[in-house]
């Protein structure tokens, strides 16, 4: 569902709600689960991301994440120290170094390009046989410039 | 709240201001067990870790120093 951000009449959410609260996509073909948290700001007669979340899940449970796809346009905080384009990955290093807390740098992520992953690499059954056209088409519409340095 | 839909069927839902801030009190309560004035001051605090699932969910849901809020020091 989209919904105007209450106060800021060009400001909008893009996510699943469930009795009114956030809650993750169910997907066809696996157990998993996929999270989208968008916002959308329009600007000049653009859209512009201002965030997004993307969170694989191994089931409905945040506490199940699997992989985050995460960006904000502007550091939350004064002393944020991380590229504001991330990935994190809830796995360790041989080391035993866990990877979870990392901020690993990504390029912006297009959400065709995560779900065009669930498909082709984690059994997600794409519910359109044009699935492939219809993601390209979308994706083609993802033109914002990737952030310089963070 | 009022629902309607796109001319895809996506439905829109838009929330009254009391309705919004119910709704964001009622997330940050769901995920930190506390609310969102003090999510705010811990967060700015430093009290909070970035790269926590929750906390960066709710830093994009509060819109932290995004759209003109300042961000936490």
């Amino acid at each position: 569902m989209v919904a105007p951000i209450a106060g800021y009449p060009d400001a909008f959410k893009l996510t699943r709600l469930v009795d009114d609260d956030d809650a993750p996509l169910e997907l066809d073909g696996t157990t998993a689960h996929l999270f989208v948290a968008q916002i959308v700001v329009v600007q000049d007669g653009r859209c512009k991301t201002e965030s997004y979340i993307y969170r694989l899940q191994a089931d409905a449970s945040a506490r199940s994440w699997l992989i985050r796809w995460e960006y904000r346009r502007n550091p939350p905080s004064t002393d944020y120290p991380y590229p504001r384009a991330h990935v994190h990955v809830n796995a360790t290093f041989p080391d035993g170094e866990p990877l979870g807390r990392q901020h690993i740098p990504a390029p912006r992520m297009p959400l065709e390009l995560v779900i065009r992953y669930l498909i082709s690499d984690r059994g997600v059954k794409p519910r359109s046989e044009d699935w492939d056209a219809i993601l390209e088409g979308s994706a083609a519409c993802f033109d914002d410039p990737q952030p310089a340095a963070r | 709240m009022r629902i309607t839909e796109t001319a895809a069927g996506t439905p829109i839902v838009e929330r009254t201001l009391d309705e919004e801030a119910a709704y964001l009190e009622r997330q940050v309560q769901r995920e930190m067990g506390m609310s969102v004035a003090m999510f705010k001051r811990a967060y700015s605090a430093g009290d909070l870790e970035d790269g926590n699932v929750a906390v960066d969910y709710l830093v994009s849901l509060l819109r932290i120093g995004q759209n003109g809020q300042s961000p936490a020091a």
